[in-house]
Protein backbone atom coordinates (compact mmCIF):
# COMPACT_ATOMS: atom_id res chain seq x y z
CA UNK A 1 0.00 0.00 0.00
CA UNK A 2 1.55 3.06 -1.39
CA UNK A 3 -0.84 5.67 1.35
CA UNK A 4 0.69 6.82 4.18
CA UNK A 5 0.12 5.70 7.37
CA UNK A 6 -3.25 7.66 9.24
CA UNK A 7 -1.96 9.66 12.46
CA UNK A 8 -3.60 9.83 15.26
CA UNK A 9 -4.63 11.82 18.18
CA UNK A 10 -6.56 13.16 20.87
CA UNK A 11 -8.60 16.27 22.00
CA UNK A 12 -7.02 18.42 24.75
CA UNK A 13 -7.43 17.06 28.44
CA UNK A 14 -10.31 19.78 29.47
CA UNK A 15 -12.38 17.93 26.89
CA UNK A 16 -12.22 14.57 28.58
CA UNK A 17 -13.07 13.41 32.29
CA UNK A 18 -11.95 10.16 32.93
CA UNK A 19 -13.02 7.93 36.18
CA UNK A 20 -12.44 4.28 37.13
CA UNK A 21 -15.39 2.87 37.90
CA UNK A 22 -15.53 -1.15 38.98
CA UNK A 23 -12.74 -2.36 36.55
CA UNK A 24 -14.38 -0.17 34.22
CA UNK A 25 -13.71 3.08 32.60
CA UNK A 26 -16.12 6.38 32.13
CA UNK A 27 -14.96 8.81 29.62
CA UNK A 28 -16.99 12.04 29.29
CA UNK A 29 -16.34 13.59 26.05
CA UNK A 30 -17.38 17.20 26.74
CA UNK A 31 -17.66 18.23 22.92
CA UNK A 32 -19.95 15.35 21.86
CA UNK A 33 -21.99 15.70 25.50
CA UNK A 34 -21.35 11.89 25.23
CA UNK A 35 -20.05 9.35 28.61
CA UNK A 36 -18.68 5.95 27.28
CA UNK A 37 -18.06 3.03 29.06
CA UNK A 38 -14.98 1.85 27.90
CA UNK A 39 -12.84 -1.78 28.91
CA UNK A 40 -9.24 -2.40 28.23
CA UNK A 41 -7.16 -1.89 25.93
CA UNK A 42 -9.16 1.35 25.25
CA UNK A 43 -8.16 3.36 28.08
CA UNK A 44 -4.82 2.10 27.85
CA UNK A 45 -4.79 3.32 24.26
CA UNK A 46 -6.15 6.62 25.08
CA UNK A 47 -4.11 7.26 27.78
CA UNK A 48 -0.63 6.77 25.55
CA UNK A 49 -2.18 9.41 22.73
CA UNK A 50 -1.50 12.39 23.50
CA UNK A 51 -2.37 15.97 21.37
CA UNK A 52 0.11 15.33 18.64
CA UNK A 53 -0.38 13.08 15.96
CA UNK A 54 1.52 10.05 16.02
CA UNK A 55 0.80 6.50 13.76
CA UNK A 56 -0.25 3.28 15.12
CA UNK A 57 3.36 2.22 15.30
CA UNK A 58 4.67 4.66 17.30
CA UNK A 59 1.66 4.45 20.05
CA UNK A 60 2.46 0.88 19.93
CA UNK A 61 6.40 1.79 20.98
CA UNK A 62 4.92 4.03 23.93
CA UNK A 63 2.70 1.38 25.27
CA UNK A 64 5.21 -1.27 25.47
CA UNK A 65 7.35 0.50 27.68
CA UNK A 66 4.53 -0.08 30.30
CA UNK A 67 3.04 -3.27 28.92
CA UNK A 68 3.64 -6.53 27.28
CA UNK A 69 2.13 -6.47 24.11
CA UNK A 70 2.45 -9.91 22.92
CA UNK A 71 3.01 -10.43 18.91
CA UNK A 72 3.90 -7.41 17.17
CA UNK A 73 1.63 -8.00 14.45
CA UNK A 74 -1.45 -9.34 16.01
CA UNK A 75 -0.74 -6.05 18.27
CA UNK A 76 -0.39 -3.69 15.36
CA UNK A 77 -3.54 -4.75 13.57
CA UNK A 78 -5.70 -4.58 17.04
CA UNK A 79 -4.35 -1.43 17.70
CA UNK A 80 -5.34 -0.10 14.10
CA UNK A 81 -8.99 -1.40 15.00
CA UNK A 82 -8.72 -0.22 18.37
CA UNK A 83 -7.95 3.16 17.27
CA UNK A 84 -10.54 3.21 14.45
CA UNK A 85 -13.65 2.36 16.94
CA UNK A 86 -12.44 5.21 18.97
CA UNK A 87 -12.62 7.82 16.29
CA UNK A 88 -15.81 6.82 15.63
CA UNK A 89 -16.60 7.55 18.96
CA UNK A 90 -15.35 11.22 18.30
CA UNK A 91 -13.17 10.07 21.21
CA UNK A 92 -9.91 9.66 19.01
CA UNK A 93 -9.33 12.28 15.70
CA UNK A 94 -7.30 11.36 12.71
CA UNK A 95 -5.34 13.99 11.44
CA UNK A 96 -5.70 15.49 8.03
CA UNK B 1 1.18 20.53 24.74
CA UNK B 2 3.77 17.64 26.24
CA UNK B 3 2.26 18.13 29.38
CA UNK B 4 -0.82 16.99 28.05
CA UNK B 5 -0.42 13.51 27.11
CA UNK B 6 0.02 10.23 29.97
CA UNK B 7 -2.85 12.11 32.50
CA UNK B 8 -5.61 9.82 31.85
CA UNK B 9 -5.31 6.65 33.74
CA UNK B 10 -2.24 7.04 35.95
CA UNK B 11 -4.06 6.51 38.90
CA UNK B 12 -6.21 3.55 38.46
CA UNK B 13 -5.67 0.61 40.73
CA UNK B 14 -4.31 -1.85 37.86
CA UNK B 15 -1.67 0.91 37.55
CA UNK B 16 -0.40 1.19 41.19
CA UNK B 17 -0.77 -2.85 41.96
CA UNK B 18 1.96 -3.89 38.57
CA UNK B 19 4.21 -1.01 39.55
CA UNK B 20 7.39 -2.88 40.49
CA UNK B 21 5.84 -6.18 39.11
CA UNK B 22 5.96 -7.96 35.97
CA UNK B 23 4.51 -5.97 33.05
CA UNK B 24 0.60 -6.32 32.37
CA UNK B 25 -0.34 -7.83 29.37
CA UNK B 26 -2.46 -5.54 27.01
CA UNK B 27 -4.14 -7.51 25.30
CA UNK B 28 -4.66 -5.51 22.01
CA UNK B 29 -5.25 -8.52 19.03
CA UNK B 30 -6.79 -11.06 18.51
CA UNK B 31 -10.44 -12.48 18.96
CA UNK B 32 -10.50 -10.06 21.92
CA UNK B 33 -10.85 -6.86 19.05
CA UNK B 34 -13.64 -7.21 18.21
CA UNK B 35 -15.43 -7.85 21.38
CA UNK B 36 -13.74 -4.94 23.43
CA UNK B 37 -16.38 -3.53 25.57
CA UNK B 38 -18.11 0.03 24.60
CA UNK B 39 -21.38 1.19 25.91
CA UNK B 40 -22.00 5.08 24.91
CA UNK B 41 -24.98 7.07 26.34
CA UNK B 42 -26.55 9.79 24.57
CA UNK B 43 -27.22 13.04 26.35
CA UNK B 44 -31.27 13.57 26.95
CA UNK B 45 -29.40 17.22 26.25
CA UNK B 46 -29.41 15.63 22.32
CA UNK B 47 -33.01 16.20 21.52
CA UNK B 48 -33.22 19.79 21.73
CA UNK B 49 -30.37 19.70 19.31
CA UNK B 50 -32.52 21.12 16.70
CA UNK B 51 -33.02 24.31 18.65
CA UNK B 52 -29.68 24.89 19.39
CA UNK B 53 -29.42 25.47 15.57
CA UNK B 54 -30.04 28.99 16.06
CA UNK B 55 -27.42 29.67 18.33
CA UNK B 56 -24.68 32.32 17.34
CA UNK B 57 -21.12 31.83 16.54
CA UNK B 58 -18.66 35.48 16.43
CA UNK B 59 -15.99 35.03 14.13
CA UNK B 60 -13.93 36.51 15.84
CA UNK B 61 -15.65 36.86 18.99
CA UNK B 62 -16.16 40.88 20.07
CA UNK B 63 -13.32 41.26 22.53
CA UNK B 64 -11.25 40.23 19.35
CA UNK B 65 -13.11 41.70 16.46
CA UNK B 66 -10.06 43.98 15.08
CA UNK B 67 -8.39 40.86 14.10
CA UNK B 68 -8.11 39.31 11.14
CA UNK B 69 -8.46 35.00 10.45
CA UNK B 70 -5.62 33.47 8.99
CA UNK B 71 -6.06 30.65 6.15
CA UNK B 72 -5.69 27.87 9.54
CA UNK B 73 -8.06 29.96 11.57
CA UNK B 74 -5.69 31.70 14.26
CA UNK B 75 -6.21 35.56 14.54
CA UNK B 76 -3.52 37.57 13.20
CA UNK B 77 -2.98 41.46 13.35
CA UNK B 78 -4.73 43.35 10.18
CA UNK B 79 -2.68 43.61 7.16
CA UNK B 80 -1.38 40.11 7.62
CA UNK B 81 -0.99 38.74 4.30
CA UNK B 82 -3.87 36.03 3.12
CA UNK B 83 -5.68 36.84 6.08
CA UNK B 84 -9.64 37.93 6.47
CA UNK B 85 -11.48 40.38 7.85
CA UNK B 86 -13.84 39.17 11.11
CA UNK B 87 -17.24 38.30 9.16
CA UNK B 88 -19.07 41.59 10.79
CA UNK B 89 -22.33 39.38 11.94
CA UNK B 90 -22.44 36.17 14.00
CA UNK B 91 -23.38 33.08 11.60
CA UNK B 92 -26.13 30.83 13.20
CA UNK B 93 -25.31 27.72 14.38
CA UNK B 94 -27.61 26.41 11.24
CA UNK B 95 -25.21 28.36 8.70
CA UNK B 96 -21.86 27.00 10.38
CA UNK B 97 -23.30 23.05 10.71
CA UNK B 98 -24.22 23.16 6.99
CA UNK B 99 -20.59 24.80 6.04
CA UNK B 100 -19.15 22.07 8.32
CA UNK B 101 -20.94 19.28 5.99
CA UNK B 102 -19.19 20.85 3.13
CA UNK B 103 -22.91 21.77 1.89
CA UNK B 104 -22.61 25.40 0.90
CA UNK B 105 -20.27 28.03 2.01
CA UNK B 106 -20.72 30.64 5.26
CA UNK B 107 -22.81 33.69 3.65
CA UNK B 108 -21.26 35.77 1.92
CA UNK B 109 -17.75 34.29 2.02
CA UNK B 110 -15.27 33.73 -0.49
CA UNK B 111 -14.16 29.89 -0.89
CA UNK B 112 -10.66 30.46 0.93
CA UNK B 113 -12.66 33.20 3.15
CA UNK B 114 -15.13 30.36 4.25
CA UNK B 115 -12.47 27.94 5.06
CA UNK B 116 -10.70 30.64 7.00
CA UNK B 117 -13.70 30.94 8.93
CA UNK B 118 -14.51 27.38 9.74
CA UNK B 119 -10.95 26.78 10.82
CA UNK B 120 -10.91 29.56 13.39
CA UNK B 121 -14.48 27.72 14.19
CA UNK B 122 -12.70 24.53 14.57
CA UNK B 123 -10.52 26.39 16.96
CA UNK B 124 -12.64 27.39 19.23
CA UNK B 125 -11.76 26.70 22.80
CA UNK B 126 -14.10 26.65 26.11
CA UNK B 127 -14.33 29.99 27.23
CA UNK B 128 -14.51 32.12 23.71
CA UNK B 129 -18.02 33.28 22.55
CA UNK B 130 -19.87 30.49 20.24
CA UNK B 131 -17.78 27.65 21.79
CA UNK B 132 -20.96 26.08 23.52
CA UNK B 133 -23.04 26.93 20.16
CA UNK B 134 -20.24 24.55 18.17
CA UNK B 135 -19.87 22.20 20.76
CA UNK B 136 -23.40 21.54 20.46
CA UNK B 137 -23.38 21.32 16.69
CA UNK B 138 -20.78 17.92 16.84
CA UNK B 139 -23.87 16.33 19.21
CA UNK B 140 -24.58 13.05 17.54
CA UNK B 141 -28.26 13.13 16.77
Amino acid sequence: MGAAPLRYYRDRQEALVTRHLDGLTLVYHRPSGMTHIVDSPLPEIMAALGVEPVEAAQLLDRLRETYDLGEEEEALAGIGLHLDSLAALGLVRIAR
Amino acid sequence: MSDDKNEIDTDGPEAQAEQGVARRRLMLGGGLAAASAVVSIRPALAQSAASVLNCQIPVPDAGRASQHIAADGSLVPPGTEGAFPGSGRAFTGQEVKAALRGGRSLPGTSHEQNRAYLNYIRRLQNGTSGFTCYASLQMPH
